[in-house]
């Protein structure tokens, strides 16, 4: 730590002149093994308006920070700048300090010196010189730093829930357990989603409808959900807090459109089943290959003693599968679907269905022939593993194929014993090809993204480059979208089974109450100001703006002028760039404080220091 | 042309011992631990990938099968329990019956009845032929115990006609499946395998399978490529307990057993008593006790009985698993063995008594027993393991020539 002699207080400072504290960070070594950090501090005590300049170790660590506050306390620093890494790593960590000692957290300016200076650059002199100048450009800015307060926005308290699948259900369910209302709305007549067509489920084999009809139960039972069933949002507007949906109600009884006012909303649209393009393995072509959700209901159909399982009237002896059918498809040997996409993903979930179907089959079938048709087995869940090793054991064949040869499939001949050949080149031998005589072949169909047009058009949500929905961080924020107020549930998002679409949907749940219970939300307050004396009417900005609803004219004649509503304006700054006579500003990023960077940048620093 | 996949196969070798197999799946720890696996081989995982889509050709003719020395650091690598080096044990008692056109060694595989019920008509049946002309047990027996007393008992020349009839019985079945296994080897599937060396300028054939020849011998009088094999390298065993030395014993006891007999009727009246320093003596009763030992050592830590599911070495997972197949040729080894000794010893002793003479017929029956069968037990392994040797040995030079 050190403190200059002539970096003292200047009492000598204009009362009505913000005085500036400029902090330089060390940051141990990463900053000044490059930049000479003496020589910046000395430099930015000559600035004008600075009225201390000091350095440390660590900024953000307690001493730094002490440093910091034992100036407000003394009184001697109106607006900062801190000098040291990106805004993304410590602007909270200073602003939360400023606010803890009764200081605006809008009146600190961060200077990259770390990523952009002393990490990229070589060479002391040029790297301090640069990190000077930037030093420089903060300070400009931080002189004319203003007060800020954060955008409150009133929150409507209910949650609209799309789709009424396992996620929905889920997240309906816990979201007016924590006393928020609910309107879910379902599609289809029945609420269940996909899992309506499974039967006993990984990994608890508890049946399906058991599952189903306990989530069903809670929801139907509530009073603070309200469930459209037979039921599809036909157009959403708004923004957090404020959303309203158009529903349209397709039965018959009761046909027509209804209003939702939600405060957000959680997308819970699942997913659909890949269809096997025609002939693809034989689909289609051969009645004899089915789906794996195709072939759990002929088991469900076939249940009960028979000790064999029949399929079109002739006992079944042997039975294959298949993973990976339109999951991790590979350029030039898969053909395009409908959306001239191919599925590269890997759908997850099929891998451990298949083998807990095998297991369930060997079950009750102890001397059929069971083989499996695989690239890669990925179970990778909790006890997932035990249904591959459990399939495995009870002689389960599995023959392992290369992706860019997939297994044949043919009728075989009338003297055959079975009814289908599947030719296999096995790449666990020397690729030696191999003749597999089957009953009914079942493919393992992957997952593709629902279709979400009306919700992705109405609301510019992002998806990803495969079609599901994408949230705003993998890791840190897993189940929200880009648009504020607007969660993640299920899979949506991306191939999930049960276990996760349940995990998703309640993190989605807590996501929304915890936004609606406080009854407002806090929004950054850099959005768009209007400067009415100067505001001529134009228009310009409206055109301009990308967001719906942000800006709208208001007024006729002279009159007419510009709005913002700050809910939705994201202080993107594309309207500031079209008005002809500087009405609009950004706050926290006004046209004068660039100009004032923009003069300090260029300034020569000598002339600046003297 | 396509293989077509058989889960009968699996099932089959399930039967013959390979009791944990269905659990491999072919992640190939087994192969990346075996000392033995080389290059492409994939050995052992690619014979269990044989098994398990029922290539029974591949299976069969695969020289690896015979190249393994069962050391069991698969089976300890193994993340699955599947127990390759069983099912490698599993698969060569597989083979064997499968090279046996009479079906004997199947019998032998499977049951312990069948075990007793061929050992007991063969004694019946030699007894008989040995004891035709018995002039019975000497009266009186103050003479002692001599061998010119045994040969009373047992007449010279029915020993010598019977042995003569063995081996020519022995000779014939021994062909047999010598020719059915390297027929198999010669028309293997298994690409690369020994069926097609590599094309170009190469050895010549001949020079090739004559060169194999000598490398065949003497791989088989050092115990090379068991002497480098797993544990036995990795554990540090005191050399007398080490397994290839042990095996060592065995086999060099056996053939200096073999020797002594064969110089015994060429150089030496079989009546005449000689002294233990007499050459032709010294060398069976030194091959005596060598062999005796080996058997010995070889069958202690198989008495061993380990818990069922516990987690062993390999080294006891090897022991537990001993077959009845197994013991068939351990025990008529030993019990040849000890006999053999105790009769030696007798001669130079002052005991006698009857029962020294139901000694030697039991010593007589068992060692015909064990020649005769030997195409159908594991004493088979005499001519696989060295036919395997052979193609290796035969492969490498014309690779090496090439």
């Amino acid at each position: 730590m050190t403190d200059l002699e002539d970096t003292q207080p200047k009492p000598e400072n204009k009362k009505d002149e913000p005085r500036v504290g400029v902090y330089v960070c060390h940051c141990g070594g990463n900053i000044s093994d490059v930049v000479d950090v003496e020589k910046v501090v000395a430099e930015a005590a000559q600035l004008p308006g600075v009225a201390v300049s000091r350095t440390n170790m660590f900024m953000c660590s307690d001493p730094g920070q002490k440093m910091i506050q034992e100036d407000i306390q003394k009184g001697l620093v109106d607006n900062f700048v801190v000098a040291a890494c990106t805004r993304s790593l410590h602007e909270t960590t200073f602003a939360s300090l400023l606010a803890r000692n009764g200081v605006n957290p809008y009146l600190l300016e961060q200077a990259n010196i770390r990523e952009q200076c002393s990490w990229p650059h070589h060479g002391q002199e040029a790297a301090t010189a640069k990190a000077f100048t930037l030093v420089r450009a903060a300070v400009a800015k931080a002189r004319r730093l203003v007060p800020l307060n954060p955008v409150r926005v009133e929150a409507t308290n209910c949650a609209l829930v799309i789709g009424g699948g396992v996620a929905g259900l889920r997240a309906a369910g816990d979201l007016s357990k924590l006393g928020i209302k609910v309107v879910l709305v379902e599609r289809e007549k029945e609420l269940g989603g996909f899992v309506r067509r499974l039967d006993a489920l990984y990994p608890d084999e508890e049946p399906a409808t058991a599952l189903l009809s306990r989530l069903v139960e809670a929801v139907r039972t509530d009073s603070g959900i309200v469930v459209h069933t037979n039921s599809e949002v036909t157009g959403i507007e708004g923004y957090i807090g404020n959303f309203t949906a158009q529903v349209r109600k397709n039965s018959d009884s009761k046909a027509g459109e209804i209003r939702i006012e939600a405060g957000t909303i959680i997308v819970a649209t699942g997913f659909r089943s890949y269809q096997p393009a025609k002939k693809e393995l034989g689909y289609q072509k051969l009645s004899r290959v089915v789906t794996l959700a195709d072939f759990n209901e002929l088991l469900v159909a076939s249940a009960g003693d028979s000790a064999v399982l029949e399929f079109e009237g002739k006992p079944v002896r042997s039975v294959g599968f298949v993973h990976c059918v339109g999951s991790r498809q590979i350029e030039g040997v898969h053909k395009p679907g409908e959306n001239g996409n191919i599925n590269r993903y890997c759908s997850r979930v099929c891998c451990t269905a298949t083998l807990h179907t095998a297991c369930r089959l060997r079950r009750r079938f102890p001397d059929m022939e069971i083989h499996d048709f695989y690239q890669d087995i990925r179970t990778y869940g909790r006890g997932h593993e035990d249904y591959y090793e459990q399939a495995s054991k009870s002689d389960v064949i599995f023959h392992r194929y290369r992706a860019e040869s997939p297994p044949r499939v043919a009728k075989a001949p009338a003297a055959d014993e079975y009814n289908l050949l599947i030719t296999v080149e096995d790449s666990l031998t020397a690729g030696e090809e191999i003749e597999v005589g089957v009953d009914i072949l079942v493919l393992a169909v992957g997952m593709m993204p629902a279709d979400n047009a009306t919700i992705i058009d109405n609301l510019k949500l992002a998806s990803s480059s495969d079609g599901f929905l994408q949230e705003v961080h993998p890791k840190l924020r897993p189940v929200e979208m880009a648009v504020n107020g607007v969660l993640l549930a299920g899979a949506c998002q991306a191939p999930k089974d049960i276990t996760e679409s349940c995990a998703s949907a309640s993190a989605a749940a807590i996501k929304a109450a915890a936004i609606l219970r406080k009854g407002y939300v806090e929004l950054d307050p850099y959005v768009v100001k209007v400067d009415l004396a100067r505001c001529e009417g134009t228009g310009l900005c409206v055109e301009e703006c990308p967001l719906d609803g942000a800006l709208h004219m208001v007024g006729e004649g002279n009159e007419r002028h510009v709005e913002v509503n700050p809910a939705i304006c994201n202080g993107c700054g594309c309207c500031v760039a079209v008005c002809p006579t500087r009405a609009l500003q950004v706050s926290g990023w006004t046209l004068d404080q660039y100009e004032a960077m923009v003069d300090a940048i260029v300034a020569d620093p000598v002339e600046v220091s003297s | 042309m396509a293989t077509r996949a058989d889960p009968r196969l699996l099932s089959n070798l399930k039967k013959y011992g390979a009791a944990d197999i269905s659990a491999c799946f072919n992640c190939g720890n087994c192969t990346a631990v075996c000392p033995l696996s080389q290059g492409n081989d994939a050995f052992p995982r690619r014979m269990i990938r044989y098994a398990q889509l029922g290539m029974k050709e591949y299976l069969l003719s695969s020289k690896e099968l015979w190249l393994c020395h069962h050391c069991g650091e698969c089976s300890e690598t193994c993340p699955r329990r599947a127990g390759p080096a069983e099912f490698m044990a599993a698969a060569r008692r597989y083979a064997i019956s499968s090279f046996d056109p009479f079906g004997l060694a199947r019998r032998l595989d499977r049951s312990v009845v069948s075990i007793a019920a061929v050992i007991l008509i063969l004694g019946v049946l030699f007894a008989a032929v040995l004891l035709w002309e018995s002039q019975g047990i000497p009266e009186g027996m103050t003479a002692g115990f001599s061998t010119a007393a045994m040969l009373d008992f047992v007449p010279f020349e029915i020993l010598h006609d019977a042995g003569i009839v063995l081996f020519v019985l022995l000779g014939v079945m021994a062909l047999i499946t010598f020719l059915n296994m390297f027929w198999a080897m010669t028309h293997s599937p298994v690409p690369g395998n020994v069926g097609k060396p590599p094309e170009g300028p190469g050895m010549f054939p001949a020079q090739a399978a004559l060169k194999a020849v000598l490398r065949t011998i003497s791989d088989v009088i050092l115990h090379s490529s068991q002497r480098d094999c797993g544990q036995d390298q990795t554990s540090r065993r005191p050399l007398l307990i080490r397994r290839w030395f042990v095996h060592l014993c065995i086999m060099g006891g056996f053939l200096g057993l073999a020797a002594a007999t064969i110089l015994d009727y060429l150089f030496k009246d079989p009546d005449l008593h000689v002294m233990p320093w007499h050459p032709i003596r010294l060398l069976g009763i030194l091959s005596g006790v060598i062999c005796t030992y080996g058997v010995t050592v070889a069958i202690l830590p198989r008495l061993k009985k380990t818990k069922p599911g516990s987690l062993m070495s390999a080294r006891q997972h090897y022991y537990s698993r001993t077959a009845p197949f197994d013991w068939l040729f351990l025990g008529l080894l030993w019990i040849i063995s000890v006999t053999g000794f105790v009769l030696t010893a007798a001669i130079y002793m002052p005991v006698a008594g009857s029962w020294l003479y139901v000694v030697f017929l039991i010593h007589v029956i068992l060692a015909m027993e064990l020649l005769i069968l030997m195409p159908f037990t594991k004493f088979a392994h005499v001519i696989y393991r060295t036919v395997a040797i052979w193609f290796q040995n035969f492969r490498k030079f014309r690779v090496a020539a090439d």
